[in-house]
C-alpha cells in the first residue's frame, strides 16, 4: 500500500479502522475534532457527536460493554468533563477495547488553559500512550484497542496540537472487519460499582497495572535508542522530535507510554549515560518520576512550563545555547474577529448599550470581549457563564442587569443544568442563548439542535425554547438578532424586569 | 514557511507543496496552526522535506527557514525573523489591513515592501491576484504563489502536477494548473534575467 500524508488526527482515525472500531463518539474541540470527521468517511459504523464529552465517553463505555471496539475523542478540557466515568471505568474494565483520545493544546492555540493531561493517567490509573508522529498515531491507536482488551482496561491516547495537526508520511495497513456488538454480560460484581464490588475491583486494577508495567518496561512503546553515551535524553511526543534535531548523536529513551511509568527502563538508561536530560512539554511529569527513583537529571527552566517547546528550546536545554532574542516585529496585530454578518454582533451591541454585566462562555461569541465590543466579562469553562450569572445575582443587588450569554452548542453541552438551577433557585439573572445553529468555533459541527447528525443526515431537532420552558423558566422569548429594533425591545423588557427593584 | 491571513488559501497551498514533496520521494512533515483561521486571523504553516529519516520536527527553528512564502505583506513582515540570513522570500504583493488597526500604525504597501527588502537578500515578488485574474479565477491567487515557490524547489513538474490535481477542489484542476504555471514561469524568467 502506498504511503499517505496524514495528520495525527487522520492517522488516529485510520488506526481505529485498522482495529475494526465499531462505535465512536466525541464532542468537538480543537485539536481533536477531525478524528471523528475523518472516521465517518472511512467506516459506516455509528460515529456520533454527543452533547458533551461525558455522554460521549459513557456511550463508548456502553458500546465496549456490548463487545464492540469503541473510541471516544475530546480535547484536553473535555476530559475534565468526562473524568467522572473515566475514574471508575478503569475499575470495571471492558469487554470490547475502549480507547479515549485526549488532545492537549500547549501554547493555547485555541483553548482556555494548557493543562497537561498526562496527570490524568496517573490520577485515574489509566494506561496512556503518547504518539510522537502520525505513524505512531496510527500504530498506537491500533495497539491501544488490543491492550485495552488484553488488560481489561480503558486506554488513554494523548496527543498535542503539534501531533494532531502536523502531517507526516504514514504506512497504512488493511482495514479490519468490524467486530460486531453482542449481548452485554450479566456480571454485576464487575460492572456495578457499589463499594463492596469496587473495593475488589480497585485491587484488581492494581494487578492489571502491574502487568501493564511489564509492557511499559518492554521496549515496545518506551524504547532506548542507543547513541553517544555521554548524553542521554528522555523525551516524549513532539518534544522528542525537537530533541532529535538538536542532538542527533545522543542516546534517547523515547517515552511512548508514560503510564504505567517504565521505572526499570529508566534506571537502565540512566545507568548507561554520563549526562541525563529530561525534555518534555508542559508540566514536569516525566522529570518528577525520574527524580522519584532517586535519579539525578537535568531539565528545562521554569519559563518553559508555559507554552510550546520548539527546536530552539531543545538546543537551549541540551546545549545551553540561548537563541538570540528576536526583536518583536513592529507590525500591527491581527486578532481574530467575529465574521462579517455574524448574528452574535447585534446582541452584544445592545447588551453594551443597556450596560448589562455580561458573564460568558466559550465559543465565537467570546470574541465580544475584545475591541470594539468589549462586553463579555467572564469566560471560565463551558457552561460556567450561566452559573456565574446566577451566583452574582444572588449576592449583588445593584442597578446593572446580570446577563449570561451562551452558544447553542455550549448550552446543550453544559448550560442546561445551570438553567435548571436558575429556575429552581429563582434566579433574577437573564440567560441569552446565542443560537446560530452550529458549533461555529470549532469548525461548524452539527449538534442536537441543528437537525443533522455528524454525517450531515437529517436527525431529530431539539427545541431549545420548549426545553427552557420545560425546566421551569417562566419567560422565554425567541427573537431574530438581525432585527435590531425587536432585539433591543425584547432585551430591554426582560433583562431588567426580573430584578427585585424592577419587578 | 507559509504565512497569510485566514481565507487566503494558505493551508491549501502548503498541502500542495507537501504532497508534491511526497510524490518526489522525499520524507515530508507539515505543520499548521488553524485555530483562528476562519475568523480572519494570521495563518502559519511549515513544510519540511529531505531524504528519508532526516525530518524529525514538524516545525523548524527560528532563523532556519530556507523559503518564506508570504501571501500578505504584514504577515510576511511578522515572520521575517524565521528566515535564514541567506534565505529567499516569495512575497505576494497584497496588503490586508487588520480590521481594528489604528490608521497610523499600519504601514502602506510601499513601506511594507521596503521593510521586507531591507531584511531579505533574495526577494521574489508575485502579483498573485493579478495573475489569478489573468487565468480567470481570483481564487487561484494562492496557486500562483505556489507556482512561484515551485521554481525554487528541487521537485519535478510531474510531482507538482499530481499534487495540484489531488489537492484543489474537483473541477478546478486545469485552471489551477494554469495559475501554477503563470507563477512559476514568472519566477523562472526573473531568475534568468537576473543572471
Ligand atoms: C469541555 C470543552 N469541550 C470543548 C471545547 C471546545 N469548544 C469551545 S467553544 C465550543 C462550542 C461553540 O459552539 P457554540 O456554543 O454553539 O457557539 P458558536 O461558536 O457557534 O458561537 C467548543 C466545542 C471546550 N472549550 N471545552
Amino acid at each position: 500500500m502506498a504511503q499517505l500524508l496524514l495528520s495525527g488526527n487522520e492517522a488516529i482515525a485510520r488506526g481505529a479502522c485498522q482495529a475494526g472500531v465499531g462505535f465512536a463518539a466525541g464532542y468537538p474541540g480543537t485539536p481533536s475534532s477531525e478524528i471523528l470527521q475523518t472516521l465517518s468517511a472511512l467506516t459506516q459504523v455509528p460515529i456520533e457527536w454527543a452533547p458533551n464529552e461525558k455522554t460521549a465517553l459513557e456511550a463508548a463505555v456502553g458500546a465496549a460493554l456490548a463487545g464492540a471496539r469503541a473510541l471516544a475523542t475530546m480535547k484536553h478540557v473535555g476530559l475534565n468533563v468526562a473524568a467522572d466515568p473515566l475514574f471508575t471505568a478503569v475499575y470495571t474494565g471492558v469487554e470490547g477495547g475502549l480507547v479515549i483520545v485526549t488532545a492537549d493544546d500547549p501554547g493555547l492555540h485555541s483553548s482556555q488553559n494548557e493543562q497537561d493531561n498526562r496527570h490524568y493517567a496517573f490520577a485515574a490509573k489509566a494506561p496512556m500512550l503518547e504518539p510522537a508522529d502520525s505513524q505512531e498515531g496510527l500504530e498506537f491507536t491500533q495497539r491501544a484497542f488490543e491492550l485495552s482488551e488484553q488488560f481489561d482496561i480503558p486506554v488513554l491516547l494523548r496527543t498535542t496540537t503539534r501531533i494532531s495537526h502536523s502531517k507526516a508520511l504514514v504506512q497504512p495497513g488493511p482495514i479490519a472487519p468490524v467486530q460486531p456488538g453482542r449481548e452485554p454480560p450479566e456480571n454485576r460484581a464487575k460492572y456495578v460499582m457499589i463499594p463492596a464490588n469496587a473495593r475488589v475491583r480497585h485491587r484488581d486494577l492494581l494487578d492489571r497495572l502491574a502487568s501493564l508495567t511489564e509492557i511499559s518496561d518492554s521496549g515496545e512503546f518506551n524504547r532506548i535508542e542507543p547513541g553517544d553515551a555521554s548524553l542521554g535524553i528522555i523525551a516524549s511526543g513532539v518534544a522528542y522530535q525537537y530533541a532529535r534535531e538538536a542532538a542527533p548523536q545522543a542516546s534517547f529513551l523515547k517515552i511512548g507510554m508514560p503510564f504505567p511509568f517504565p521505572a526499570e527502563l529508566v534506571r537502565e538508561f540512566a545507568g548507561s549515560v554520563d549526562r541525563l536530560v529530561v525534555f518534555e512539554e508542559l508540566d514536569r511529569v516525566l522529570e518528577a518520576q525520574v527524580r522519584a527513583l532517586g535519579l539525578d537529571c537535568e531539565a528545562k527552566p521554569d519559563e518553559m512550563l508555559v507554552g510550546e517547546l520548539s527546536p530552539q528550546a531543545a538546543a537551549q536545554v541540551i546545549h545551553g545555547v540561548r537563541p538570540p532574542e528576536a526583536p518583536a516585529p513592529d507590525v500591527p496585530p491581527r486578532p481574530p474577529i467575529m465574521c462579517a454578518g455574524c448574528p452574535h454582533r447585534p446582541v452584544f451591541y445592545i447588551l453594551k448599550k443597556l450596560k448589562c454585566y455580561v458573564t460568558g462562555d466559550i465559543g465565537c461569541y467570546t470574541l465580544s470581549t475584545l475591541p470594539p465590543l468589549e462586553t463579555l466579562q467572564t469566560c471560565l469553562c463551558m457552561g460556567a457563564g450561566v452559573g456565574q450569572a446566577h451566583g452574582i445575582s444572588q449576592v449583588y443587588d445593584g442597578d446593572r442587569p446580570i446577563v449570561a450569554v451562551i452558544g447553542d452548542s455550549t448550552f446543550i453541552h453544559s448550560g442546561i443544568t445551570g438553567l435548571v438551577n436558575m429556575a429552581y433557585n429563582q434566579s433574577t439573572a437573564t440567560v441569552v442563548i446565542l443560537d446560530n445553529r452550529t458549533t461555529a468555533m470549532t469548525g461548524g459541527q452539527n449538534h442536537p439542535a441543528t437537525g443533522r447528525n455528524l454525517r450531515g443526515e437529517p436527525a431529530p431537532e431539539l427545541d431549545l425554547a420548549a426545553l427552557c420552558r420545560a425546566v421551569g423558566v417562566k419567560r422565554v422569548r425567541v427573537v431574530d438578532s438581525y432585527d435590531l429594533t425587536q432585539l433591543e425591545e425584547v432585551l430591554w423588557r426582560n433583562v431588567f424586569s426580573s430584578m427585585p427593584k424592577h419587578a | 514557511m507559509l504565512v497569510g491571513v485566514g481565507g487566503q488559501g494558505v493551508l491549501t497551498a502548503s498541502e500542495i507543496i507537501a504532497q508534491a514533496c511526497r510524490h518526489e520521494g522525499y520524507d515530508v512533515k507539515k505543520s499548521e496552526v488553524h485555530g483562528m483561521a476562519q475568523r480572519g486571523g494570521s495563518v502559519i504553516s511549515h513544510v519540511r522535506y529531505a531524504e528519508a529519516g532526516r525530518v524529525h520536527a514538524p516545525v523548524p527553528a527560528q532563523g532556519q527557514v530556507d523559503i518564506l512564502v508570504g501571501f500578505e505583506l504584514l504577515e510576511t513582515l511578522r515572520a521575517l525573523g524565521w528566515l535564514k540570513v541567506e534565505g529567499t522570500a516569495v512575497v505576494n504583493m497584497l496588503l490586508v489591513t487588520p480590521p481594528l488597526a489604528a490608521g497610523g500604525a499600519v504601514p502602506n504597501r510601499d513601506e511594507a515592501v521596503a521593510r521586507i527588502r531591507q531584511h531579505v537578500q533574495r526577494l521574489v515578488s508575485v502579483k498573485g491576484e493579478e495573475l489569478a485574474h489573468r487565468v480567470g479565477n481570483i481564487r487561484t491567487a494562492n496557486t500562483t504563489v505556489v507556482g512561484a515557490t515551485a521554481a525554487l524547489m528541487p521537485v519535478s513538474v510531474d510531482s507538482w502536477q499530481q499534487a495540484v490535481a489531488e489537492v484543489v477542489p474537483s473541477g478546478t484542476g486545469q485552471i489551477n494548473w494554469q495559475a501554477f504555471e503563470l507563477g512559476r514561469d514568472m519566477t523562472l524568467n526573473r531568475e534568468a534575467n537576473s543572471k
